[in-house]
Parts: C-alpha cells; sequence; structure tokens
C-alpha cells in the first residue's frame, strides 16, 4: 500500500523512520502508555527500532495495516501514534489504535488524528467499518472514541492481550460511514454525558468530605485494604442483615471482595461509586453505593450502610447529601432513586432529611435472602439536596 | 470427541456432501463468503487446499462426521492462536440439522483449544440466524457485544454481526436463558400463547410491515422512550433481531393476533430489565381500530403470565405517562395495582424529563429458590 501523509489541525501523520526511534522509546517510557497497551515491558530501544523499522514496513508493505507518526506540523516533534493497526482493505474493515507521547498530552492530539486517519480511512480506502477497543477503565482513550462518534457496542471478556501473557476486558466501538464528527461539530447528547462521565471516572475516585450535625468531619473515600475487618463487623450486623441485600453469611472474603472488586471495578467500569464513609481519623464507620442504571444513564441509585458503633451521629445523611451533590455533579444525573425494604424507618429519615421524596410502595421489588420485599421508593431531583 | 460427531480432516470422498451442504441456501445466506454457486470443484479446493492451508497457518478446519457412517455432516473450525485467543465456526448440512451436531462440534473444539491453553475464544454469528445463536448459548459462549456492519455480504452489502465470548474460565455447559421459548415452539414454529380470543406469537422478520405502521401511530410515538418516530430501517432491523434478544433474555416480543383470523392487531413487550430481581417491564400497542376490545388486557394478562410460569418472573412492572388513561385502565383490568409516581423517571423530548406513574403486578407466590440466577 502507497504510504501517505496526512495533515490535519496544525498535525502531520506520516509513516515512522529510522530517525523516530529516539523520541518513540522515549515516549514509551512513560507510565500511561506502559499501563494501557499491550507493548513490551521495559520498554527497550531494540524494541522502538524494531516498530519504527520493519513493523512499520511490513504493515504498510502487506496492506494489514496503516501506522502513522503524529508530528507537530510546525517544529516536526513527534506527538504521538495513530493510525490502522489492523486493516483488511478486501473485508473494507480497520481498527484505530493510538498514544500520545507525554509531552504532548492536554491538546487534542489524540483527537485530531485519529479524526485524520478515520476519515482517510472511510474516504481513500473506502473503509465500512473502523473498529476502536481499550482496556476497561481507559477513560482517556474513551473520551476521544465519543468525540469523534464512535458507538459503544459491547465489553469483550478478556478481549484485549497484555504485555504479561494475561488477556484484559476491554471496551469496543465502532464507527460506520456518515458517523465521523469533525471539528466543531456540536456532540451528541449520550456523547456528552458520557464524556462528563469518563472524566469524572478518568480520575482517581475522590475523596468527598462532609460535615455531620455535629460538626464532625467525615468522608467518602475508596475503600482499602485496611477497612476489611470493619467492613466485615459491619456487615455481620443483625441490623446491616435485616435491611440490606449484604450476602449471608459474612465473611472475611465477601469483606475482601468488596474492597478488592466491587469498590474498584465500579470505578474502573465507570458504572458508579462505591465508597467507606470514615470518620475525622479515616476509621470505617460505614459503605456508600451510588449507581447508574444501564437502561437510563440520566438515573441513579443510592444504597448506604452505617456501622453499629458509628450510628445515631448523622453520619449516613451527611454522606448520603456528599454522594448525592457529587452524582448531580460530576456525573450530571437527572434523578437519584432510593430504595428500602417497607420498616427500614432509620434508611427513610435520612433519605427525607437529605430530601428525598417518597414516591410509592413497591411489592416484591428486592430479593432478600432468598425472600421477595417491598420496597419503599423515593426520588430526588437536581437542586432538591437540602 | 464426543457421542454425537466425530471430527476429521476432510477427504475426497467428501467432495459431494461438501458440495451439497455447502451449495444449500441456508449456509450460503449465512456463509456469504462461500462461491456462489458451490461447486464440485469448490469442494475439492477446500478439502485439497484451503482446509490443509488453515491447518498449516495453525488453525483447523474438520469435517463434522456421523460417527457410526463417517458421513459428512457438516463443518468446523478455528482460527490460529494469537496471543491466547481464538475464534470458531461452523455450518451443518441441511440433512443433519436440529438435532445437535453443531453444538456437540462446538463443544469439542472449545474442549480441545482450552485444553492447548487458549484463554479466550470468540464466535461470531448473525443476528438473524437464531439457530446458530442456539448452538452458541447451547455450547457455553457469552453474548458480548454486535459489531455494526461487521460482515461483508455477498453483494458488498455489510451486516451486523453477534460476538460470542467463552473464557477458560467459564462453567462448562450451556449458558442458563433467561426467558425460556414459548409453548408450542419447535424447529419450524416459533410457539404462541392463547386464550382464544387473543393468539401472541414472537415477533418475526414478517411483520416489519405491521411492525412499522404500529409504531409510527402519533399516539404510539407520544409514549415512546423517548418519544422520537422510528425509521423503517431500524423497525426492518428489530424485527430480524427479535428472536436474538429473546435469545440474550433481553426482550420478548410478540405480535397480538385476532385469534380467529390471525390478523395483525398490535404489538406487545416483555423487557427483561433487572434479571438479579426477577423483574420484567410490559409495554404494547395496538392499531386504533383493535382498540376497546379488551385485546390489550388479554394480552398483557397472557404475557404476564407466562412470564411468572415460565420465566420465573416474581414482579411485572408497566410504566405510563401520568395523563395515559386508557393505559392505566389495561392494567388495572389486567391485575395490575399503581404503586407509585416517579417524578422525572424518563427521557422525555429534547433532553426533558418526564414523570411516571408505577404499575406493577406480582406473582402469587414467589419462590425466586427454584431459579438459578446469579
Amino acid at each position: 500500500m502507497e504510504p501517505v501523509e496526512l495533515r490535519e489541525a496544525g498535525l502531520v501523520l506520516r509513516p515512522f523512520r529510522a530517525a523516530d526511534t529516539d523520541a518513540v522509546h522515549r515516549a514509551c517510557q512513560d507510565p500511561q502508555i506502559q499501563r494501557w497497551l499491550n507493548i513490551p515491558r521495559p520498554y527497550l530501544p531494540r524494541h522502538a527500532v524494531e516498530f519504527v523499522t520493519a513493523y512499520t514496513e511490513q504493515a504498510w508493505g502487506s496492506g494489514t495495516g496503516a501506522p502513522l507518526g503524529v508530528f507537530d506540523a510546525a517544529t516536526g516533534e513527534l506527538l504521538g501514534s495513530n493510525g490502522l493497526i489492523m486493516l483488511q482493505r478486501d473485508y473494507r474493515i480497520g481498527e484505530v489504535g493510538y498514544w500520545v507521547a507525554p509531552w504532548a498530552r492536554g491538546r487534542g492530539v489524540a483527537e485530531a488524528a485519529t479524526r485524520a486517519v478515520a476519515r482517510w480511512g472511510l474516504t481513500r480506502l473506502g473503509l465500512e467499518r473502523i473498529a476502536w477497543r481499550a482496556e476497561l477503565g481507559n477513560f482517556a482513550s474513551l473520551v476521544v472514541a465519543h468525540r469523534l462518534g464512535f458507538r459503544m457496542e459491547g465489553v469483550l471478556r478478556a478481549g484485549a492481550p497484555r504485555h504479561d501473557g494475561h488477556r484484559v476486558d476491554c471496551w469496543s466501538a465502532a464507527l460506520v460511514p456518515g458517523e465521523l464528527r469533525e471539528a466543531g461539530e456540536p456532540l451528541s447528547e449520550p456523547d456528552r454525558l458520557a464524556i462528563v462521565r469518563a472524566a469524572a471516572f478518568g480520575a482517581p475516585q475522590p475523596t468527598l468530605p462532609a460535615v455531620t450535625p455535629g460538626g464532625e468531619r467525615i468522608a467518602l473515600r475508596p475503600p482499602a485494604e485496611r477497612d476489611v475487618d470493619a467492613v466485615v463487623a459491619a456487615c455481620r450486623d443483625p441490623e446491616t442483615a435485616r435491611w440490606t441485600t449484604v450476602p449471608r453469611p459474612y465473611d472475611r472474603p465477601q469483606g475482601e471482595h468488596f474492597v478488592r472488586r466491587r469498590a474498584p471495578d465500579a470505578w474502573r467500569g465507570g458504572v458508579g461509586m462505591v465508597a467507606a464513609i470514615v470518620d475525622a481519623a479515616d476509621r470505617y464507620c460505614g459503605s456508600m453505593e451510588l449507581r447508574m442504571y444501564q437502561w437510563d444513564p440520566g438515573v441513579g441509585n443510592v444504597g448506604f450502610l452505617v456501622a453499629p458503633w458509628a450510628r445515631g451521629r448523622g453520619y449516613a445523611a451527611a454522606a448520603l447529601r456528599a454522594a448525592c451533590a457529587w452524582g448531580f455533579d460530576a456525573l450530571a444525573l437527572r434523578r437519584i432513586e432510593w430504595w428500602a425494604t417497607v420498616g427500614n424507618e432509620a434508611s427513610r429519615r435520612v433519605a427525607e432529611r437529605v430530601g428525598f421524596t417518597m414516591e410509592g410502595l413497591a411489592r416484591r421489588r428486592y430479593l432478600h435472602d432468598g425472600q421477595a420485599q417491598d420496597s419503599w421508593t423515593a426520588g430526588l431531583l437536581p437542586g432538591e439536596v437540602r | 470427541m464426543s457421542d454425537v460427531v466425530a471430527l476429521r480432516p476432510w477427504r475426497d470422498a467428501d467432495a459431494d456432501d461438501l458440495a451439497a451442504g455447502c451449495a444449500d441456501p441456508l449456509t450460503q445466506r449465512f456463509l456469504p463468503l462461500l462461491p456462489s454457486p458451490y461447486t464440485r470443484d469448490d469442494a475439492l479446493w477446500w478439502i485439497r487446499e484451503g482446509a490443509p492451508a488453515a491447518s498449516e497457518a495453525g488453525g483447523a478446519a474438520y469435517a463434522v462426521t456421523d460417527p457410526a457412517s463417517d458421513r459428512v455432516l457438516g463443518g468446523a473450525g478455528m482460527r490460529a492462536v494469537r496471543e491466547g485467543k481464538s475464534e470458531i465456526g461452523y455450518w451443518v448440512a441441511p440433512w443433519a440439522r436440529g438435532r445437535g451436531v453443531a453444538t456437540a462440534a462446538a463443544r469439542a473444539l472449545a474442549a480441545s483449544a482450552f485444553s492447548n491453553g487458549v484463554g479466550r475464544l470468540a464466535l461470531r454469528t448473525d443476528p438473524a440466524n437464531g439457530p446458530s445463536q442456539r448452538v452458541a448459548i447451547a455450547a457455553g459462549f457469552a453474548r458480548e457485544g454486535v459489531e455494526r456492519g461487521g460482515g461483508l455480504g455477498r453483494d458488498g452489502d455489510r451486516y451486523d454481526v453477534l460476538v460470542w465470548g467463552r473464557l477458560a474460565s467459564d462453567p462448562d455447559g450451556p449458558r442458563p436463558r433467561l426467558l425460556p421459548d414459548l409453548p408450542g415452539h419447535g424447529p419450524s414454529d416459533p410457539g404462541r400463547l392463547t386464550d382464544g380470543v387473543v393468539v401472541l406469537r414472537p415477533v418475526g422478520p414478517a411483520d416489519a410491515d405491521d411492525t412499522y405502521r404500529v409504531h409510527a401511530l402519533p399516539d404510539v410515538v407520544a409514549t415512546s422512550v423517548p418519544p422520537r418516530p422510528p425509521t423503517r430501517a431500524a423497525i426492518e432491523r428489530r424485527c430480524a433481531h427479535a428472536e436474538s434478544l429473546w435469545l440474550a433474555g433481553e426482550r420478548a416480543a410478540l405480535t397480538i393476533r385476532d385469534g380467529e383470523t390471525g390478523a395483525y392487531a398490535g404489538e406487545i413487550g416483555l423487557y427483561f430489565w433487572e434479571p438479579t430481581t426477577q423483574q420484567a417491564m410490559v409495554g404494547y400497542s395496538l392499531f386504533p381500530e383493535w382498540r376497546g376490545r379488551g385485546f390489550a388486557t388479554r394480552a398483557v394478562r397472557l404475557l404476564v403470565a407466562w412470564a411468572v410460569e415460565h420465566a420465573g418472573l416474581v414482579r411485572v412492572v408497566a410504566g405510563t405517562a401520568p395523563d395515559n388513561v386508557a393505559s392505566q385502565r389495561v392494567l388495572e383490568r389486567a391485575g395490575f395495582e399503581r404503586e407509585g409516581y416517579q417524578r422525572a423517571r424518563l427521557p422525555g423530548p429534547d433532553g426533558t424529563r418526564v414523570d411516571d406513574i408505577m404499575f406493577a403486578v406480582v406473582a402469587p407466590s414467589a419462590d425466586p429458590a427454584r431459579r438459578g440466577l446469579d
């Protein structure tokens, strides 16, 4: 295939040359590139040589890929890598792949370069589908895909290889003719919302401060390994077991699962926040979850519990208030729902104190210990947090 | 390998069966990259060159045969393993369909791949190919996504492709199905629900005209979420993929028909929106000339009774707009109770949110223990 040179928004994209070796080697030392991409570790000079010469020549020569370096049009500095990492011209399909050098981030390089590559693929190569994949949690890449109009198609379990031979789950998306969004075109509402959320989940899970009516400074923070004993104790409490859907029996493995999987997976998957409620001394005092519904990302759902040693001090309301404010602000939610087993007066008082309006009684709404329980339900809209 | 089938290399003596199997219209439809017409010479090329080349490249291309007679029943293959991943595929000759041949072949390929250290096996099916999806489910594959335009047709057209995955760590055996087939379902019958007055049948590709017309009715558009008229293409896809969503456990879509004449009256759907709590949502639309005869009420009753009895649902919900009194009457007559008024529950026109009245009916005796949901 004839190599190309593409120009876009102050960038030049052209096939790598031997002279690019040092810059590629330098860029690929970056921890983010090493974290998210399937490149050798350690990334040695010979890996860079192989990439800019043999790999590049082979891909272009055989027409099975179209790797391009991305350069500053004015200075010639290497800014990143872009192009088609898979190309099947006879099937008219391709797949984009990209990275941005750490010194070139935050100025739209990936977006502009990928736009140039996608436009070239769809028009000059006549591609009818351009795929995109990224490891679950790579929100920086996800934002680029949403900006350009890629549509999410699924999560492939163990869908992508990693340098160490393990395979990781990945998001999968694609762009088909007519969908590429040019610079300056307005975002669709779903893409806008997805980008807002990617910005939230792309950062480490925040610590949200809260103050109780008694003036105690508590916080919502990511659950940590040191919380496991307290989580287990809180979840073994009979009142917790009676009113919430925590697993029964609740032992150390359940506590470890909560800290190591449930909380980080929710954040990494971008589906919600699972936090520990901690007191001023950073001791675990309860759990708070805010998740988005899959069927309507405008709606969130809260659930919480307070450890027996921390009850009666207003922790739940303070924490719920902080979580809901964050949900409306950082996730742009349009509605947050609260559900609780009928009779859970303590939870209801907390919800009402924070501003929830009771909306109904749903029969057999949740399964609890194998039994379907009736639930109260309430809703909170933006501007109603008290 | 399996009691049902044997997997072995292709031989010259298979040429006639291979040619007949690959010339079959269904094989041709769902394997659009096969030569067309498919001749004995094409078969011999595959036996002598194509299949051996696939094996040499590190993949596999087997004849699937009857272990007793050695007769060809179909074909099955696997791509070369790359980075711990591979992909399988299969086809079944018309004389061997409907008896688990492809499922046995897919299981055998998977067992062999996993014992050789493969971590992930992919499988691609056409969403309009129900039998192939049934094989995927029976062979333990999970549906993971839809590649839009992932397939290239014989005439250069593109079609959507379902991607399935099975991991070495996945349990053996079929994936559980959340929505079973209807009573009367068989290889050539989609099954039905009826009370004598109305008949409910699964929506299929032939229903596209009626489905489009009912969904384009202004009052149906107004109560859709979000309230936008559908495109003809979207409705055609929806009808062609209705069985696929049923198999995925996401949605059971049925036509509502006059029990006497079979005439199309409308549509009803059960959306399995929260499997973990065994809850689904029901929605329906009727042509104006069929309203006022109790058809919607009958359809809702039939579907809910089936869902509770056969899909193990504990609770079926239905939402209506606060001013949609006709729909609320239908629900009340069908045994639903009004449970709440949810503010800003649904996306409305132009980025607004609209309120929703929550109706629900619950199973007379909820016994969740009998279903193995995770």
